[in-house]
């Protein structure tokens, strides 16, 4: 399997840091490499502090590090725009699971991709 | 002198009170002008019936990608302080709703392929009501910069004439755009839990931006006053004017008809403060 999938998470270190409610406003962001090439990178979310735009700040720095999927409880509206136009493709991830859990649900094919919402 | 009339609470008086301040200042003769820019809602204009000379439609500049070229090197969205920009590999993705209009990004692009386009925000509106000059600033619905549009009104206001500006309420963005360059800040509040409480707010904006405030206190026989009148004096605040409420006030404002012109021991108050406003104040500044 190629690419990245990112999480946004709270607390928990590794693949046990567990799913943060936002994404633009997350703690940090757990990337993982889905062939294993390269060992999951831990991103301290500096935009969690931003005046405004935090979701476009995050789009730009996961983008930035390459990542292809983003699993997350709730995409708010610019993110969201901002990760389609970065070619990523967004999945609906339940609350309170951990990295290792949403890894493996996606891996299995059972999280549920994020629709286009037409406002 | 530039005189702000704020609030803090919304429906206190500020239109009310600075209205009857440059009507009056007009009818002494003085080189008055009353600038508007509660630009969400601006309706001092029902009151002063002007004839409007100019209408101007006001432009900010926002970034834009006209013939791509782009490196998706993010410089741009790297200096962005509101991420306005998202860098993506071959172009650019400008939310305008979130920019601030520095044109940062545009002198930072290494490629200079980002460019600058004009974007309506609002109507400043020039015109007279008799002596009394009148602007008021008008902004788009849905259009979320209404600061530039304030700071344009208050760019238009002769400077060493007297000016009275009527403040939008709140202590956002728009209040503080409105506050600056003010000489002398008139805050209208009633006494209510809801007046005081915001009243603390605004004194707070004030305080922050070293301006000196004086506290109109309007229907002042409504409620419990000793709440309002103990925090004043705890805070050295000065009370510049108090008024009881009249129905025959709120009639003539029902009507949007001035209510000094009908109401004598109105006028005379509003003179009274005039007199306060135009006075060399406790502390010696001008």
């Amino acid at each position: 399997m190629n690419g990245r999938l990112a999480v946004p998470v709270r607390d928990g270190v590794g693949l046990q840091a567990r799913l943060d409610r936002q994404l633009g406003r997350a703690a940090a962001f757990v990337v993982v490499d889905l062939d294993g090439s390269v060992e999951p990178v831990y991103l301290i979310n500096e935009g969690v502090q931003a005046e405004q735009g935090a979701g476009i700040g995050a789009a730009a720095l996961l983008l930035q590090h390459g990542v292809t999927a983003v699993a997350a409880e709730h995409f708010g509206p610019k993110a969201e725009q901002a990760l389609r136009a970065g070619g990523a493709a967004l999945y609906t991830a339940p609350g309170g699971l951990t990295v290792a859990e949403v890894l493996e649900r996606f891996r299995a094919g059972t999280l549920v991709r994020h629709e286009l919402k037409v406002y | 002198m530039r005189l702000v009339v704020a609030s803090g609470k919304g429906g206190t008086g500020k239109t009310l009170v600075s209205t009857h301040l440059a009507w009056l200042a007009a009818e002494r003769g003085l080189d008055v002008t009353y600038a508007d820019v509660d630009v969400e809602t601006p309706n001092g204009h029902l009151f002063l019936a002007p004839v409007v000379e100019r209408e101007h439609r006001h432009t900010v500049l926002l970034p834009s990608l006209p013939f791509g070229h782009c490196t998706g090197c993010g410089v741009c969205h790297d200096f962005c302080q509101y991420n306005a920009i998202l860098p993506l590999p071959d172009s650019v993705l400008i939310f305008p709703e979130l920019c601030h209009n520095c044109g940062g990004c545009v002198r930072v692009c290494p490629p200079a392929v980002l460019s600058e386009v004009p974007h309506e925000v609002g109507t400043v509106r020039e015109g007279r009501a008799g002596n009394l000059r009148f602007l008021d600033g008008r902004v788009d619905v849905g259009e979320p910069r209404a600061t530039p549009l304030i700071q344009e009104v208050l760019r238009r206001i002769d400077a060493g004439t007297l000016a009275v500006v009527d403040a939008p309420p709140g202590t956002s963005c728009n209040t503080t755009a409105a506050l600056s360059g003010a000489d002398r800040v008139l805050l209208v509040t009633e006494p209510t839990p809801f007046g005081l409480h915001d009243l603390r707010l605004a004194l707070q904006l004030c305080r922050t931006a070293g301006l000196p405030a004086g506290v109109v206190i309007n229907r002042a026989d409504l409620g419990d006053d000793r709440p309002l009148r103990a925090f004043l004096e705890a805070e050295r605040v000065p009370v510049r004017a108090a008024w009881r409420y009249d129905p025959e006030l709120a009639v003539a404002v029902a009507r949007g008809e001035l209510a000094g012109r009908r109401v004598p021991w109105f006028r005379d108050a509003v003179e009274h403060l005039l007199d306060a406003c135009l006075a060399p104040q406790e502390d010696g500044r001008s």
